[in-house]
């Protein structure tokens, strides 16, 4: 767990998303013009909502940096929990990467093992607890609903 | 009306049916438990029991179409409520009031409200629907691209509600909403923001984002959560009856606030386009405008829950209006059912209540039926839903996150989609640390392209002359609102900040 400075935190945010908007009105030049003289083409709303928003983000950033740090908010901290955080993003983007190598059954089976094993007091419940959770999304979004999955092993036991 | 009233006996008599009473049974049974799965909204529960309906009569499938789509907006609720996962992308709105009343060991008082406001909804709206369908498709009509920009315009005004006590942060959240939604066509030819990627060439669904904004924050925070968190509902404690009853009294209290939402959601849905999820945030806002204490609003308050969950029932009834009486289909759902009508050989449009007047009135009598099935199926299944929100949150987290983790995957069987809502819901749970409100986020992204797109059409309409937004009435009135709007916002917000 993390004790982040909320002032700290919000001025890099406010930072970094007008490095993101400056960035994204330089593309908007790529954008093509408008077909007919006189009518807004594909980057006017674009340039028109990220100068708005570029506005106010220096607004935010304006204020923030107006807090002293002796200020309740300026001084207030909130506490981030990283390893939670960075385990949650990074077992869907394994599972969706594993999804088309070793199949739903699997990958959806190891993801509820590995979230569930820290969670509860028995392996063998954790264990117990996956398998049933991906049989039972086996069978309301492949088996009722019709979902196309990418399956390895699971339609050869188990089929309507 | 002599028509329908002429009809109302054959169709009763059709629809005292056992079969036809089973079909809508299974129809509220099946929109509920479709609605409650994220990605699965109205549309893709009609499409999915399209095939179902292959061997039924015109009125039968009509009902059980019917039946499904009320459902489903009920539905998409009872996960809003209770894992702040909105079912449909209506219930975007109930979460800000639904989850926090859950959160508070109100789980069973939220859903009963969100259900009686719903069939109220229903209910009060079909008999709008039989008595004033005929204008109302009217004035649906009058809606050129003008007046939906200027709805458009109108929509962003109210964003201001969400914002709260943070004005500035509520407008960068609704800078990130429009950007959001201008990924890839552009509509004027060419494509935007995709940087390459075939991924975004499509540009983001709304059912995407807002799994990604609403549901993925809420499945982080589960995924923080800890052994004897003390945000866990204490499963010792008893569950607390009095402070869940729903009774009379209660309803009484809500009757205002149901009506408007009623009456919100009947006339939103006779506009093609909008939608439900217009409709909830327009009720909302509404209530929160008529309320005494709106600074109550987003902390869990029975009027947060029955505004928006009566409007989005009542655009069903609606939404029927248009669809049936000019053959101009409201909503993707709607379209679908359009489709089920045309393929029995039945032509939506002003001939269908001379032609088909028992049809017509089996619909209406069915979206009756519909709402006491939905009350008897909703009350059952309260207590069991409920259940959920005593589940403690450590346990509870995995699941809720496969599930939408797999609901996403089976909007278009797309895994990119999974990627972009876990990468937005990554980024809206840091906003939401940084006490940002993602909710504008969801509704900037609903409304950019209902302005952009008719600011477009509009304009070629009109040979790029800008004057349509005076001369033409509808535009003006509707523009006035929002200005209204505005400022009602900005003295709100000023008599906010000058109070100690």
């Amino acid at each position: 767990m993390l004790n982040l400075r909320r002032r700290a935190a919000e001025l890099a945010t406010a930072v970094l998303l007008i490095a993101a908007i400056v960035c994204l009105f330089v593309d908007t030049f790529s954008f093509p013009p408008s077909a007919t003289r006189g009518y807004p083409g594909a980057a006017f709303m674009p340039r028109v909502v990220l100068v708005c928003t570029a506005f106010v983000v220096v607004v935010w950033l304006i204020r923030t940096l107006g807090h002293k740090t002796k200020t309740p908010e300026g001084g207030e901290s909130f506490a981030f929990q990283y390893r939670a955080y960075i385990s949650t993003l990074g077992g869907v983007l394994a599972f969706v990467v594993a999804l088309d190598w070793v199949g739903f059954e699997i990958s959806c089976f190891a993801l509820f093992v590995a979230y569930l094993v820290p969670r509860v007091s028995s392996v063998w419940a954790a264990v117990l607890a996956s398998a049933l959770a991906t049989l039972v999304l086996y069978a309301v979004f492949v088996l009722i609903l019709g979902v196309s999955l990418p399956l390895l092993f699971l339609p050869e036991y188990v089929a309507l | 009306m002599n028509i329908l009233l002429h009809n109302f006996l054959p169709a009763l008599h059709a629809i005292g049916s056992p079969v036809t009473l089973f079909v809508m049974l299974l129809g509220v049974i099946v929109g509920i438990i479709l609605g409650a799965l994220p990605g699965f909204g109205g549309a893709q529960a009609l499409a999915l029991m399209f095939p179902f309906t292959f061997s039924m009569t015109p009125v039968n499938g009509a009902l059980f179409f019917v039946a499904i789509y009320a459902a489903a907006e009920y539905g998409g609720s009872i996960p809003a409520i209770l894992i702040r996962t909105p079912g449909t992308t209506a219930a975007a709105i109930t979460v800000l009031d639904g989850h926090p009343m859950a959160r508070a060991g109100k789980a069973s008082r939220a859903l009963k409200i969100s259900l009686y406001a719903g069939v109220f909804g229903s209910l009060v709206s079909s008999f709008i629907f039989l008595f004033a369908a005929t204008a109302l498709a009217w004035i649906g009509l009058q809606f050129g691209p003008s007046e939906m920009c200027a709805v458009g315009i109108f929509g962003l005004s109210i964003i201001g509600s969400f914002f709260g006590d943070n004005p500035v942060k509520g407008f960068v959240a609704t800078g990130i909403g429009l950007f959001l939604a201008m990924i890839g066509s552009s509509g004027f030819g060419g494509m935007r923001f995709t940087f390459g990627q075939a991924a975004l060439l499509d540009g983001m669904p709304l059912i995407v984002v807002i799994i990604g904004c609403l549901a993925m924050p809420e499945v982080f925070r589960l995924m923080s959560a800890r052994r004897g968190d003390d945000s866990d509902v204490d499963l010792s404690r008893p569950v607390d009856a009095k402070m869940n009853r729903v009774g009379f009294k209660l309803l009484g209290k809500l009757l205002p606030t149901l009506l408007r939402g009623t009456i919100i959601g009947t006339v939103v849905g006779a506009i093609p386009g909008p939608g439900a999820t217009v409709s909830s945030l327009l009720a909302y806002n509404e209530e929160k405008r008529f309320s005494k204490h709106p600074e109550k609003f987003g902390t869990g308050i029975d009027e947060g829950v029955a505004a928006p969950e009566s409007a989005n029932n009542a655009v069903v009834a609606g939404s029927l209006i248009p669809s049936l009486a000019l053959g101009v289909p409201g909503s993707g759902a709607i379209a679908i059912l359009l489709g089920l009508l045309i393929s029995k050989g039945i032509a939506p449009g002003p001939l269908l209540f001379q032609q088909n007047g028992s049809l017509v009135m089996a619909v209406f009598l069915g979206l009756i039926v519909t709402a006491v099935l939905l009350l008897i199926v909703g009350s059952v299944g309260v207590r069991v839903f409920a259940l959920v929100a005593r589940i403690p949150r450590r346990i509870l987290a995995p699941f809720v996150l496969m599930l939408l983790v797999i609901g996403t995957y089976s909007y278009q069987n797309y895994s990119a989609h999974v990627v972009m809502a876990i990468l937005l819901g990554a980024f809206a749970y840091w906003l939401e640390l940084m006490l940002m409100p993602v909710v504008p986020i969801v509704l900037a992204f609903v409304i950019e392209p209902i302005i952009e797109t008719n600011l477009n059409r509009a304009m070629v309409i009109h040979g790029g002359d800008l004057s349509f937004f005076i001369t033409r009435p509808i535009t003006v009135v509707i523009l006035l609102l929002a200005v209204a709007s505005l400022m009602l916002g900005f003295m709100r917000a000023r008599s906010a900040s000058t109070q100690p």
